[in-house]
């Protein structure tokens, strides 16, 4: 049968944890004893109380502090770079807009690289091939007007370079002196000959 | 200054000591809440870090007007709904597990497991908040206006949620005894 004394059963939860006044824990109990009910009420709360959660040990205790502060520096750091990228797509722009900033960074890049290679083409040539350069671009020189003493430098500097290109020279000419011209034309064949008459008569012809 | 509002002041402010006393305060409590909704350590161990992390991550949006630790179990609270939600079922005892755990030695044990086994049958038909309501006022012994905190709601219902669980859990246990009764004659 259904207890109706409410007054009684708000009680059973501060009794069931011993927080009742000695007078309303007397009360109580004198209704337990009469009230299958209320009785079989307090029998169960005091088994759902009395339900144990396993304890998962001392290392757990020790470690779950750390653990939790390494995941939260992780999600802190993490959130950082969210909230960036949060507040990129905060900014609603119409999508024209995006497209036209797509083009005209693509046209920015596109300048500076041509500007780049130009750049490079007008930069700048070394001294020696300027030097090359105003030599081959000075046209003829009129050898008449030019004085002695410039006529002694270019003669000077003349046979330093000719001396210098004999001296590379010499061992071939040395070799050649070696060779007969007479075995040289005996080991001709027939149309050698030939081709050799015809030059030495155009030759003669042309003076 | 609340203590707790002091440490976390110190938490911001970058003190790790603050930080791991707020954790070791509130560890076990709240471990022994949530394992008690998910009945597995797994999952609760889980749960209790996920709580503290997002607890930690969003301490700007803590009111200091209300407790921290209220503010905790909240959080605690609907991240296990998440798994119970997911799952589709809520403290779900298999009878195998009940029976590994049991003693066999004496009728009486036999018994008592029995009722405990069916007290928690019991319990997995009840309304969720019900559940919750009894399992914080009988197991944790809260009294009912931090029960309405938690709970998001007026202390009445959390009364009101309190009488139905008590009267439905009853009632599941007398028809539950009836039935045994029916089959041993």
């Amino acid at each position: 049968m259904t207890c109706n004394n409410k007054d009684i059963s708000k009680h059973i939860p501060a009794y069931l944890t011993q927080e009742l006044e000695p007078a309303e824990q007397r009360i109580l109990e004198e209704h337990l004893e009469s009230c299958s009910d209320c009785k079989m009420e307090v029998i169960l709360l005091r088994t759902l109380a009395t339900e144990n959660v396993p304890d998962p040990g001392e290392a757990f205790w020790k470690e779950t502090p750390g653990i939790i502060y390494r995941a939260v520096q992780r999600e802190m750091t993490r959130k950082k770079y969210f909230n960036l990228s949060w507040f990129a797509g905060k900014i609603t722009l119409p999508r024209w807009v995006l497209t036209a900033e797509t083009v005209c960074g693509a046209l920015v890049i596109l300048f500076l690289t041509i500007l780049s290679v130009q750049h490079r083409q007008d930069a700048p040539l070394s001294q020696a091939y300027v030097f090359s350069e105003d030599t081959m671009n000075s046209g003829s020189i009129n050898v008449t007007a030019l004085s002695q003493d410039d006529i002694e430098t270019i003669n000077t500097w003349a046979g330093g370079e000719l001396a210098s290109i004999a001296q590379e020279a010499e061992p071939v000419i040395a070799s050649n002196r070696d060779t007969d011209i007479y075995e040289e034309l005996a080991s001709l064949n027939a149309s050698e000959i030939d081709a050799l008459s015809h030059a030495i008569e155009n030759w003669e012809e042309e003076g | 200054m609340d203590e707790d509002l002091d440490l976390i002041n110190r938490t911001e402010a970058g003190e790790r000591d603050a930080f791991d006393e707020l954790v070791k305060k509130y560890q076990k409590p709240l471990y022994a809440t949530l394992y008690r909704m998910v009945s597995n350590h797994e999952d609760a161990s889980d749960l209790l870090q996920k709580t503290f992390i997002k607890a930690f991550t969003g301490l700007k949006s803590f009111e200091r007007r209300s407790s921290f630790k209220t503010w905790l179990y909240q959080i605690g609270i609907n991240l296990a709904k998440n798994v119970y939600r997911d799952r589709g079922r809520f403290n779900q005892v298999s009878i195998d597990d009940v029976i590994i755990r049991k003693d066999p030695r004496t009728l009486d044990i036999l018994i008592r497991n029995e009722s405990r086994l069916l007290l928690r049958k019991a319990l997995t038909g009840l309304p969720k908040k019900q559940r919750l309501t009894l399992m914080f006022r009988i197991q944790e012994g809260r009294k009912f206006d931090e029960i309405a905190d938690i709970m998001k709601c007026s202390v009445g219902t959390a009364k009101a949620n309190y009488h139905h669980a008590v009267q439905k859990l009853k009632l599941i246990m007398k028809e539950s005894f009836e039935d045994l009764k029916t089959d041993d004659v």
